[in-house]
């Protein structure tokens, strides 16, 4: 069964209520009348309708008044205005408060088409509704997908700040002035600045003035992300601490669509150390190719089929031909001579890795140069292939010495042993005619001593005195030189063992006092407890003869030595204070020169050598001896022997 | 009887004469070779010997003397120009009783003459 539209009438007037009945009982609805706005009211409250009429005047309200109300309690309803009122200044408010249409009452007979356009404004009005809802529902899909695309791109966000925060590479974000906008913890940890001074700079603040105009020419923007050989670079960043750093800077530059602004991302890794062993490299690449060319020698290098691979040489002159000349040619067709010296090794050499050292010469001409040469294996890392090289050097200069220090060495070997025979016979062969001499003297003094109170024997007596005397002294001269020559080629016995020290200086201060009478005695004086002294008897009793003579000799009329042996210090010292006529201060450095004898000493027999063995024997004691002038006057003499004496056999 | 080996002839001729003017018998020769045949016909008390002499040295002479046991007793003394106390060793070792070196005076010459006599 067809539905039967409800329609609410508010009319008080019955009569125009059974008009309005009457005018409707050909269109098939319901009709609900109210005769009050209570009624009206109640009527919209209880049930809802399909279209209502009604009064312009209601009781005490008109329809643009109550309206708002009708709407609000059944709000899709369409509303027409019945009324006796005229039409021309009543019905445009209507309309405007929402009615439908305003119709005259005289006018009925208009209701039913009325009420069939209401039913299309409401239909259309329905579909409107419809329409708007699938609209609202569209809508809230749409911000739905919005919101999840947001919260996806978030994440996205998210992630990427991870990764730029965590990379363990250096980061760093620009805009398109190149002021730093971003940097990662990387970059903060490497150049030492805080992220917050970062982002005051740009980046050719940070950035070694050299290298800032060169990283203008790659300022240009490039989107393309294609060539990334280009995109990297190399310069020198200056870290907080004012260190200089080689970086590697590979940029990505992006148009960002959402504020369309232009930036660039600068990965930065430290090249610092690659940067060093290059420039080391460099450096000693140079190091050597400037070493090699300042040298006198000539290397070049050999393949395996002896062909040249490089030449080294600091003249081009030394060579026959330019050196560009012999890369790729074989040695032998170069230099024949060479080839066939050095040749033979080559297999060794290549195969065994053994080195070869040899000497050889070259006649030009009359000119005999000659030459040395080594000859080694090179297996470099770079190049598997090994190759040999070849040192040359002239050695002409060096055989040429060699051969004048060998003569010389000859020369001094033979005046060596020239010497030696003459000091040998020297010291044996004069020893038998002075024998005869001394002899000779020794019956002419028995024969004319039976003649001595003759007046002419007196002065014969002094010459045989005085021939005796210098026969004494020839023997000491042979004894002394003797022993310097045997020092000299060091033949010299060393035998040391633990001595009596003190003995042995009491026995020869007696021998000495019997040779110089005039002297009573010599004081000795011991500081510290005696112990042994290891040291060769011989050389001791040598040195103390000496230089106790030598007190006794130079201070004739004056105040006797004193002699202090010492034991307690580090070294065992011996000291010999004469008060005599000591050594003028310019000449002690002379003393222990062979045949010097100082200026004031040239009257009182000596021969010069005594001092030179003392100097000697002491040195081979590893001791030392020291002369000094005292303020007081005389000489002190002061030897030192070390009391661990390391033998050292001469 | 002293028996002097000497080649050389002055040195020889002024002991000769030295050590007779000192009241010593006294016979010289001029090397080990005539040494030896001296002493097969005389006898001698004491030998006093050069050491470097031609045709026989004076260590040869003192080890063929030290091997005769009829001369063996015989005292020897070395009178030399060899000073090196290597071979004043030898010599004490092969059996003489001193060492002397050239030159040498009357007075120590005497002295050791009379302790080996």
């Amino acid at each position: 069964m067809k539905h039967q539209p409800r329609i609410l009438c508010a009319e008080t007037n019955p009569e125009d209520q059974q008009q309005i009945a009457q005018a409707l009982t050909e269109s098939s609805v319901r009709l609900y009348f109210a005769d009050s706005l209570d009624a009206f009211f109640h009527q919209l409250e209880e049930r809802s309708f399909d279209l209502i009429l009604t009064e312009y005047h209601l009781g005490s309200s008109s329809f643009p008044e109550m309206a708002d109300k009708v709407r609000e309690l059944q709000p899709m309803v369409p509303v027409l205005v019945v009324s006796s009122l005229p039409e021309r200044s009543h019905a445009l408010p209507c309309l405007d408060a929402g009615a439908l249409d305003y119709i005259s009452k005289s006018k009925l007979f208009l209701l039913p088409s009325a009420l069939e356009r209401a039913g299309r404004e409401k239909e259309q009005l329905r579909r409107n509704l419809q329409v708007e809802e699938e609209l609202r529902r569209a809508n809230e899909r749409l911000r739905s997908i919005l919101r999840l695309r947001k919260s996806q791109a978030q994440d996205i966000h998210k992630q990427f700040r991870l990764f730029f925060d965590l990379a363990p590479i250096g980061i760093i974000m620009t805009d398109e002035f190149r002021n730093i906008i971003d940097v990662n913890a990387c970059v903060i940890k490497f150049l030492g600045y805080s992220k917050e001074h970062l982002c005051t700079l740009k980046t050719s603040d940070i950035t070694h003035p050299e290298d800032r105009p060169a990283d203008n020419v790659v300022a240009q923007y490039d989107y393309s992300h294609e060539d990334s050989q280009s995109n990297s670079y190399e310069k020198r960043y200056i870290k907080a601490d004012g260190e200089i750093v080689w970086v590697k800077v590979t940029r990505a530059d992006f148009l960002l669509l959402e504020d369309g602004k232009r930036y660039r991302l600068g990965i930065v890794e430290d090249v610092t150390v690659f940067k060093n062993r290059e420039k080391e490299m460099k450096e000693r690449e140079d190091e050597l190719t400037s070493l090699l060319s300042s040298l006198d020698d000539i290397i070049f290098e050999l393949d395996k089929d002896t062909r040249f691979r490089k030449v080294w040489v600091s003249d081009e002159r030394k060579l026959l031909k330019p050196s560009s000349e012999f890369i790729g040619q074989k040695l032998h067709d170069i230099v024949p001579a060479v080839a066939e010296i050095v040749e033979p090794y080559l297999e060794d050499v290549f195969n065994f890795g053994e080195v070869k050292e040899l000497e050889y010469h070259l006649d030009f001409g009359t000119d005999r140069k000659y030459f040395f040469c080594k000859i080694t294996r090179v297996i470099s890392k770079l190049n598997a292939e090994p190759r040999i090289s070849v040192l040359v050097q002239d050695i002409t200069r060096r055989k040429q010495i060699e051969l004048e220090v060998q003569q010389a060495y000859e020369m001094e070997k033979s005046l060596i042993a020239l010497k030696s025979r003459f000091v040998n016979m020297a010291s044996h062969e004069f020893r038998t005619p002075l024998a005869a001499i001394r002899s000779s003297m020794d019956i002419m003094l028995m024969v004319g001593g039976k003649h001595q109170d003759l007046e002419e024997w007196q002065p014969v007596l002094r010459h045989i005195q005085k021939v005796n005397h210098e026969v004494d002294r020839l023997t000491n001269l042979m004894n002394d030189i003797l022993i310097l020559g045997k020092l000299e080629v060091n033949k010299m016995p060393f035998n040391p063992a633990p001595l009596a020290f003190q003995a042995l200086v009491k026995e020869s201060i007696r021998k000495n006092l019997l040779i110089y009478p005039s002297f009573e005695v010599i004081r000795l004086e011991v500081v510290g407890k005696e112990k042994p002294i290891i040291a060769d008897a011989v050389m001791v009793n040598h040195i103390l003869d000496n230089l106790i003579s030598n007190a006794l000799k130079y201070s004739e009329g004056c105040q006797s030595p004193v002699i202090q042996l010492n034991y307690s210090s580090e070294a065992f010292l011996v000291c010999i204070d004469d008060h005599g006529i000591g050594i003028p201060e310019d000449e002690l450095a002379h003393l222990g020169e062979s045949f010097f004898r100082a200026s004031n000493a040239l009257q009182i027999p000596g021969t010069g050598l005594g001092l030179v063995l003392v100097d000697n024997f002491i040195k081979i004691h590893k001791g030392s001896v020291k002369w000094e002038n005292k303020v007081e006057g005389g000489v002190r003499v002061t030897l030192t022997f070390p009391t661990k004496v390391e033998i050292d056999n001469g | 009887m002293i028996l002097i080996v000497e080649d050389e002839v002055a040195l020889r001729e002024n002991m000769l004469e030295l050590l007779e003017l000192s009241g010593f018998e006294v016979s010289a020769v001029a090397n080990g070779e005539e040494a030896l045949l001296w002493l097969e016909a005389h006898s001698a008390n004491l030998i006093l010997c050069d050491v470097m002499m031609p045709v026989l040295d004076g260590m040869e002479l003192l080890e063929k003397i030290r091997l005769n046991p009829q001369w063996a007793h015989i005292p020897f003394l070395f009178l030399s120009a060899k000073v090196e106390k290597r071979i004043q060793d030898e010599g004490l070792q092969k059996g003489a009783q001193l060492y002397m070196t050239k030159p040498f005076t009357h007075s120590e010459l005497v002295i050791n003459i009379r302790k080996l006599l």
